[in-house]
């Protein structure tokens, strides 16, 4: 029982401190709630009108950016993962290391190399698309190092069995594995969500600072965050509409935690016999 | 998986239609100095109701990046909030607006106006306590501007300091952070843009600006050239230009440009 | 180089199509993560070159004094500023982390556990400008009156702490409840209370993935800039209390990239590789992952 009360006392004091830091947030709430601001234009630099063309660069960003996240990092996990932890492969050992480094650089670091390689030498200028090519390269070790570690915590002894029960790896990873790592997978999906919403440095360089409505994921566009960032240190006047459009994210991303559930559904194949049994932790709100 | 996959695939392909029914706009980007990024947006929306065939792409990243996007040809006009400099090269620049930068108190403190040489005792840090200059009781917090920033250049040159000359205890890098950190200290004395600090004391803030040598930092003041601490803020372009980027630096600079420029608190030419 | 690592029984096996595609599809991918790699280290190098082939570098890289403008570049201010920060935000989010998720994984009912972790999702997406306001709003006017200028390594390492909680305590409970259910049940079966299963069984398999997510955390703790330049206070010199301003490697990056040219320029990207070096070196001491 003592246990059971310290840690309900952490988890207590990190929402007591989280509902003061949004206390701004919610109070601005009501605000962001008014269907006119979620289409209509900024106005006056933003300090009017609503953030229309900001949601859905961000929403246009935030797609590609985890598709291109689940795409290069699953078989990367994977790969990682099933790799002996003794092994000698050097290649294995430096993605490891290289991807732990990476996820520490800072966001502007990861800007500038967008703007330089994807804006400059691919040629997409500031764009959609460069924006959430520089963003996925960031979420990508943060995304890798979660689900392989969730790989690597399973039992040892169900490889063995899939491989005597002569499944294909395929089969094994995404009907077997796949399903019981559920709840690190996602972790690491909503975590790569909250990431891509959140940042700021790495999109100012890339996506870019453009309010206009993108016609194509060619084009410029805003993010949420760069635009509370340029409302709040930038522009004056104007902090209740950037309390009002992290409202917005807050929203969001309750909708993308919702999602979450069926995305990954369709990534573990629906339910498997051992994870229906025994999976009965929670791994999603509104699950 | 399945279905990020498709929603993904349908944003793309979407997406390229349409690109391809945008094709014969002409584009024009312009990137630089996080000050003048959101002015020259509206300016440039502006425009692009005159004229339906441009589409101006505004992106920010600071002065230098401006002048050195525009070198490598990466921009068809630059933003930069500091006057050229002989290193710069051989480029054009436009000013289309002014910015002053005034001298910033917390409310709380009594002090209204100071001399240039009291500006400069305080940077240097031989005031330590507000009450030397008659205030009250409280440790001067001096807030200055990172390395580089216009707004430091401009000081530095005004004054005629070194950046090692400032003794600050607090550093920040945007206007409204600068008016936050000085609205969150009793003590505390730094300088913002004159348009920022408008707002900011119309507004219920806990900031006031002080008047320097006697002239208060108004746009009123920096019209009537009463008050001289100010920086012309600048489209620059090297090159040849296009005709588009052309029209856009006549557009702001016209009566009509220049009246946008007032309306959204910068001061005009 | 060996293109996939098993030429092991279960290759020899009779693979279908599918599977030849994601054995690709892997390989691909580590190709690909090799080469963005290496394309980050070679940006940033490149990037640093003017500065480390400068005389000014060597002279005075090791002191306290940057003043770009006058050919004084000394980051051993920033390097400690940066590793006090985040040991001192770790200190206080790693505890409260691994607490909260041992109460989210084994002692709050399944339904609680859904709405906190959904709304520990919520927190985890505002942007660390948000947080950054709440320490340069709301937390330093108070302090200022009674420690000023306030600004520091106290509020930066609590604001810092907060950036961490949310995503940390959703990466420690997923290391913590993954194919723990068999665990429980046998637990239960011996009569063994589930506070002691937790403190002899879980945590100690668990340990090495802990640190795994504990070196993640403190990697995000290195790579974040904004929030703790809002409440830093950013004068660059070696924190003499809680309460004196410091500045931190990125914060650097942050302010003066912007308008940096030239040498200083290239001193900035010579920042983000001892950014770099530090998280090695946290890593050397973390110990080997193996071990």
């Amino acid at each position: 029982m003592k246990l059971r009360l310290s840690t309900g006392l952490a988890l207590f004091y990190v929402f007591a401190i989280g509902v003061a830091v949004l206390a701004p947030v919610l109070l601005h709430a009501p605000g962001a709630l008014r269907l006119g601001f979620w289409l209509e234009e900024p106005v006056r630099m933003g300090r009017l009108g609503g953030v229309g063309p900001v949601i859905y660069s961000t929403l246009l960003i935030n797609a590609l950016t985890l598709t291109f996240v689940c795409l290069l990092g699953l078989p990367l996990a994977v790969g990682l993962a099933r790799q002996p932890k003794t092994s000698s492969d050097w290649m294995t050992r430096w993605i490891r290391g290289c991807l732990d480094l990476l996820a520490a650089t800072p966001s502007i670091v990861y800007g500038l190399f967008g703007f330089a390689f994807f804006g400059r030498v691919l040629g997409l200028s500031y764009s959609i698309l460069s924006g959430s090519l520089t963003l996925s390269l960031m979420i990508l070790p943060l995304f890798v190092r979660l689900v392989e570690d969730a790989l690597a915590a399973l039992d040892p002894d169900l490889r063995r069995t899939a491989r005597s029960l002569g499944l294909s790896e395929w089969t094994a990873t995404f009907k077997i594995y796949m399903p019981l790592i559920r709840p690190a997978l996602l972790a690491a999906l909503i975590l790569a969500w909250t990431r891509a919403i959140g940042e700021t440095a790495a999109l100012l360089y890339t996506s870019g600072y453009s309010l206009r409505w993108p016609q194509s994921v060619f084009e410029s566009g805003r993010s949420l965050s760069v635009h509370i960032f340029d409302l709040s240190l930038n522009v004056g006047g104007a902090d209740a509409q950037a309390y009002r459009a992290a409202a917005v994210i807050l929203i969001l991303t309750a909708a993308f935690s919702f999602l979450s559930r069926f995305i990954i559904r369709g990534l573990t194949h629906g339910k498997t016999a051992r994870s229906s049994q025994h999976n009965r932790k929670p791994e999603s709100p509104l699950w | 998986m399945k279905i990020s996959l498709y929603i993904a695939g349908s944003l793309i392909l979407w997406g390229s239609l349409g690109s391809s029914a945008a094709a014969s706009l002409q584009k024009l980007t312009l990137s630089g100095s996080s000050t003048l990024a959101p002015l020259v947006s509206e300016i440039a929306k502006a425009y692009e109701k005159n004229n339906a065939n441009v589409q101006l792409d505004v992106q920010t990243g600071g002065s230098s990046k401006g002048l050195s996007d525009c070198r490598d040809g990466l921009n068809d006009l630059g933003m930069i909030s500091r006057p050229l400099k002989p290193e710069d090269g051989n480029v054009r620049a436009v000013p289309i607006a002014r910015d002053g930068i005034a001298f910033m108190l917390n409310k709380t403190n009594s002090l209204s106006s100071f001399t240039g040489e009291q500006v400069v005792r305080i940077f240097r840090g031989e005031i330590q306590n507000w009450k030397e200059l008659g205030g009250p009781d409280q440790k001067v917090v001096v807030v200055n501007k990172a390395e580089g920033r216009a707004a430091l250049e401009l000081f530095l040159q005004h004054f005629k300091l070194k950046p090692s000359d400032v003794k600050a205890s607090l550093i920040i890098g945007d206007e409204e952070q600068g008016l936050k950190t000085i609205a969150s200290n009793p003590g505390a004395i730094g300088y913002v843009a004159i348009s920022s600090a408008e707002l900011a004391s119309q507004g219920n803030s806990q900031v006031k600006s002080v008047a320097l040598d006697g002239a208060i930092p108004t746009t009123d003041a920096v019209l009537k050239g009463s008050y001289t601490l100010v920086r012309p803020l600048s489209l620059v372009q090297c090159g040849k230009a296009k005709p588009a980027a052309e029209g856009f630096i006549q557009f702001a600079s016209s009566p009509e440009g220049q009246k946008l420029v007032k309306s959204l608190n910068y001061i005009p030419l | 180089m060996k293109l996939g690592e098993s030429r092991q029984p279960e290759r020899k096996m009779r693979q279908n199509w599918r599977d030849r595609i994601f054995e690709f599809w892997i390989d691909l991918t580590r190709l690909l993560a090799c080469g963005g790699i290496l394309c980050i280290f070679v940006f940033l190098g490149k990037e640093a070159l003017v500065f480390l082939k400068a005389p000014e570098a060597s002279q005075s890289l090791f002191q306290l004094a940057w003043f770009p403008s006058e050919n004084r570049f000394g980051i051993m201010a920033m390097v400690v500023g940066s590793v006090l920060v985040v040991g001192l935000s770790l200190l206080q989010a790693w505890p409260i982390a691994r607490a909260s998720a041992i109460y989210l994984g084994f002692f709050s009912s399944p339904r609680t556990s859904v709405w906190l972790l959904g709304s520990l999702q919520l927190m985890a997406a505002i942007p660390s400008v948000v947080v950054g306001l709440f320490g340069l709003s709301f937390l330093l006017p108070i302090l200022a009156v009674y420690f000023p200028p306030a600004f520091g390594l106290l509020v930066a390492s609590f604001v810092l702490s907060f950036v961490l909680l949310p995503s940390l305590i959703i990466n420690v409970h997923a290391m913590l409840v993954i194919d723990t259910d068999p665990l429980l049940e046998v637990g239960k079966s011996l009569g063994i209370s589930t506070p002691s299963l937790i403190r002899k069984v879980i945590l100690p398999q668990r340990r090495r993935f802990l640190r795994r997510a504990l070196i993640l955390g403190a990697g995000r703790a290195f790579g974040e800039t904004l929030a703790v330049l809002l409440v830093a206070g950013n004068n660059i010199q070696l924190p003499k209390g809680l309460f004196e301003p410091f500045r931190t490697l990125n914060a650097t990056i942050a302010l003066e990239m912007s308008y940096a040219q030239g040498l200083h320029r290239s001193a900035l990207f010579f920042l983000g590789l001892c950014l770099l070096l530090l998280v090695c070196v946290l890593r050397f001491l973390a110990g080997r992952e193996n071990a």
